[in-house]
């Protein structure tokens, strides 16, 4: 009996350290803190992709970095959102939706976070305008900027040499106009038969506002009769004569672009630049870098690789220049039982010393900065030489009224799309396209009670930000 | 008390399927009609805002966008359907010869129903690029290709949505109409081949007849899938150029998961319940009029 005890005493314990040893590795490595941050798959993901390594060293937290699909990736959010889901700690926010997701407290506003770590995060280092597009609503800030985007001129050098015409400028010309523009596209268009003098994005129904707008806005036209200065009137003003203008001259770019570009999206004009031979395009200024590539984020060059390059946006005579500003912020759902750790992860990702890091590490597919400084640093000029002129385009950007982003954006945007690439297949006049969808966006804004609208306005300006951001720097 | 004790037992074994058919159905076709009737939009609040009676249901009717999605979703059911089953009974009829090879060639034939429709989208987007096969291909049989590419012009991107529809499921209607002519007794044909009657009068007089039910049945099926399509429409066209290919079944998911309009997405959802049903059912009573199911 003794001897039974005995020996069923030692298998106890024995089972016991194997136990701790086995599985007490485990259950530590389980009780390690783990974020779940969820982002899209623009170029700024795969760049991050490859520095979060650095943050599990320094930080010890475990960051499961998941990329999604644009559309793919908002469904998810607003899933998670109504059913309250606690499983995202920090999620990337497109500049159009801050608005939904500020009123519907899906986010929680970081004014408070910055004050407690404002020698951290050094507010005054950001560029005031991606600030006032991309990370304020209503006095507060939801989100930091981890890639903005402003939009410039890609020309190639090779074809332009063909034509014998001067380069487009790299800081503001008083000849670089919208006519002028056009000049040059017919241009390129005249060299020969394979060789397209642009491409435009004609897929509705977002990627053709995109690029639409783009253009729209510098040419006068805007969305409402007034926004985002207060008091806020939102009745529409997209059929106008400025506005039936800018699409026939869309129609017009359109002639000179590949037909299918029609169907295009977002990468589909990039990738037709980078391949065959356009001659001038306008785009986001993530394709700076993209088109140096043969595909989306591969390492292989294109052919047209080092034949390309950037310039400004022509301008209208007459009308303030404006820059459509857009692109990706980081903010924490409401839902996170990890907060505290979602905002250490974005003061890492969008301080300066990381997104060096991240625009550093090859295939050097990333320059999206915020901040202020990073764009005269000449270890990352190095591999962007065009960070002066992207600079500027960001100073003068202005998302909130190249595209509002008011909570009901996303449904006036699929209409607008819709009409616009209407036009751009013939299936209605320009005029008819601009009536049917200002009509449409008069009975969305009713519907929804915007017009009239009577909940209070907010003087939302670039001057009260740049206050905003002196108040949060140290 | 044995027999109730039985039945108590029976009802037991059945609960947990009558849960998971109500979680799974019925729950979310409540939820759906009872927010068909509400002003929901996620994007301006998350929770309803009010009751709006038969107004989402109106707005649809209002939208030139669902009036034009619904034409077209009527346009590609029936166009595909009548061609899948025209080709498939085609095919059906060659496979029912006991031609050398016929199990190879049938197997073959399965696959293109095994592709996933997602897949299926993503082969024909290339194949009907301007420099895809499709596109070379076309011009030797006389048809000109537009020169935005056959999915970014209005008058071919809806036949290109078709013909990848048709690509994929006239196997389904040919392999399920084979099966259905194999069940004939060969004796009939026979008598009647023997007694002279042609190709097309056996076809007409014997074949069809006896396929009856399942040629309805088929069709039915067939018809309800395609007016339900969503998923090549999405890989293809995304609804454009224009709104020249969206069907109801884009406009529910532009509603529901782009525009998060719960409420007028619901009544959309429950629009095409009815219009289904309507066509369903009249086409039952049309079919099936004085036969014994």
């Amino acid at each position: 009996m003794n001897n039974r005890v005995r020996k069923a005493g030692v298998f106890v314990v024995t089972a016991a350290v194997v136990s701790t040893l086995l599985f007490g590795g485990t259950l530590c490595q389980a009780q390690k803190t783990t974020i779940n941050v969820l982002s899209v798959q623009d170029p700024f993901w795969f760049a991050l992709e490859k520095v979060v390594p650095q943050y599990e060293k320094e930080t010890g937290v475990k960051v499961n970095l998941q990329g999604l699909a644009y559309d793919a990736m908002h469904a998810k959010l607003i899933t998670s959102f109504i059913g309250k889901t606690k499983g995202l700690d920090v999620i990337t926010i497109d500049q159009m939706w801050l608005s939904q997701y500020a009123e519907n407290r899906w986010i929680v506003p970081l004014t408070s976070y910055i004050k407690a770590d404002r020698e951290e995060v050094r507010m005054n280092e950001f560029v005031p305008e991606a600030i006032h597009t991309m990370s304020e609503w209503r006095g507060d800030i939801y989100a930091m900027p981890i890639a903005p985007y402003g939009q410039f001129v890609m020309y190639r050098t090779d074809l332009l040499d063909q034509t014998g015409m001067q380069a487009p400028p790299t800081e503001p010309a008083a000849w670089w106009t919208w006519d002028k523009y056009m000049e040059y596209v017919e241009k390129f268009d005249q060299l020969g038969q394979d060789i397209y003098g642009t491409v435009i994005v004609g897929a509705q129904p977002v990627p053709i506002v995109h690029m639409y707008t783009q253009l729209a806005v510098s040419k006068g036209v805007r969305w409402f009769k007034q926004f985002p200065e207060a008091p806020w009137d939102f009745t529409p003003t997209i059929n106008t004569a400025k506005n039936v203008e800018a699409l026939k001259y869309y129609k017009k770019l359109y002639e000179h672009s590949p037909e299918e570009s029609i169907n295009y999206i977002w990468y589909d004009a990039g990738t037709a630049f980078s391949k065959k031979d356009i001659g001038i395009f306008f785009w986001w200024s993530p394709y700076g870098y993209l088109v140096r590539q043969a595909g989306y984020m591969v390492e292989e060059p294109s052919p047209n690789a080092g034949k390309y390059g950037v310039a400004l946006l022509p301008f209208e005579p007459g009308v303030p220049q404006v820059y459509s500003l857009g692109g990706w912020t980081l903010g924490i759902p409401a839902y996170s039982v990890y907060k505290e750790e979602a905002w250490d992860f974005i003061k890492w990702a969008t301080s300066g010393r990381i997104q060096k890091m991240m625009a550093l590490t090859s295939p050097h597919q990333f320059n999206d900065f915020a901040r202020e400084k990073l764009f005269t640093d000449e270890d990352i000029i190095e591999y962007y030489p065009w960070l002066s002129t992207q600079l500027y385009t960001l100073k003068l950007g202005n998302g909130k009224i190249t595209r509002p982003p008011i909570p009901i954006y996303s449904t006036l945007e699929g209409f607008y799309g819709l009409q616009l690439n209407s036009a751009l297949a013939g299936l209605k006049s320009p005029e008819v396209a601009l009536a049917d969808a200002e009509t449409q966006f008069n009975l969305i804004l009713k519907q929804n009670f915007y017009l009239p609208y009577g909940a209070a306005s907010y003087d939302d300006t670039l001057e009260s930000v740049e206050k905003l951001i002196q108040e949060l720097s140290p | 008390m044995l027999k109730l004790k039985g039945y108590f037992l029976a009802y037991l074994l059945i609960l947990p399927s009558f849960v998971f058919l109500v979680a799974l159905i019925f729950y979310p076709l409540g939820f759906s009609l009872y927010h068909s009737f509400q002003n929901w939009n996620l994007q301006i609040s998350p929770v309803p805002l009010g009751f709006v009676g038969f107004g989402n249901y109106l707005n649809a009717f209002r939208d030139p966008t669902f009036l034009r999605s619904l034409a077209n979703s009527l346009k590609l059911s029936i166009m595909a359907t009548a061609i899948e089953f025209t080709l498939g009974l085609g095919v059906a009829l060659l496979l029912n010869a006991s031609l050398k090879g016929g199990n190879v060639i049938r197997a073959m034939l399965i696959m293109p129903t095994t592709v996933a429709p997602m897949v299926a989208g993503f082969l024909f987007r290339y194949l009907y690029y301007v420099d895809g096969l499709i596109s070379y291909l076309l011009p030797w049989f006389g048809v000109s290709v537009p020169k935005q590419g056959i999915l970014g012009h209005p008058s071919t991107a809806l036949w290109a949505i078709a013909f990848t529809d048709i690509w994929e499921w006239t196997p389904f209607f040919a392999i399920i109409l084979l099966a259905g002519l194999q069940s004939i007794r060969a004796e009939i044909i026979e008598a009647a081949r023997i007694d002279g009657a042609s190709f097309f009068r056996v076809l007409w007089h014997i074949l069809l007849p006896n396929l009856t039910f399942v040629i309805f049945i088929i069709i039915m099926i067939r018809f309800m899938q395609t007016f339900n399509v969503f998923d090549i429409i999405y890989v293809l066209t995304m609804g454009g150029p224009g709104a020249s290919t969206r069907t109801l079944s884009y406009n529910l998911y532009y509603e529901g998961l782009v525009n998060y309009n719960v409420g007028y997405a619901s009544a959309i959802g429950w629009i095409m319940i009815i219009i289904i049903a309507i066509i369903i059912n009249s086409f039952i009573i049309f079919a099936f009029k004085g036969k014994e199911l």
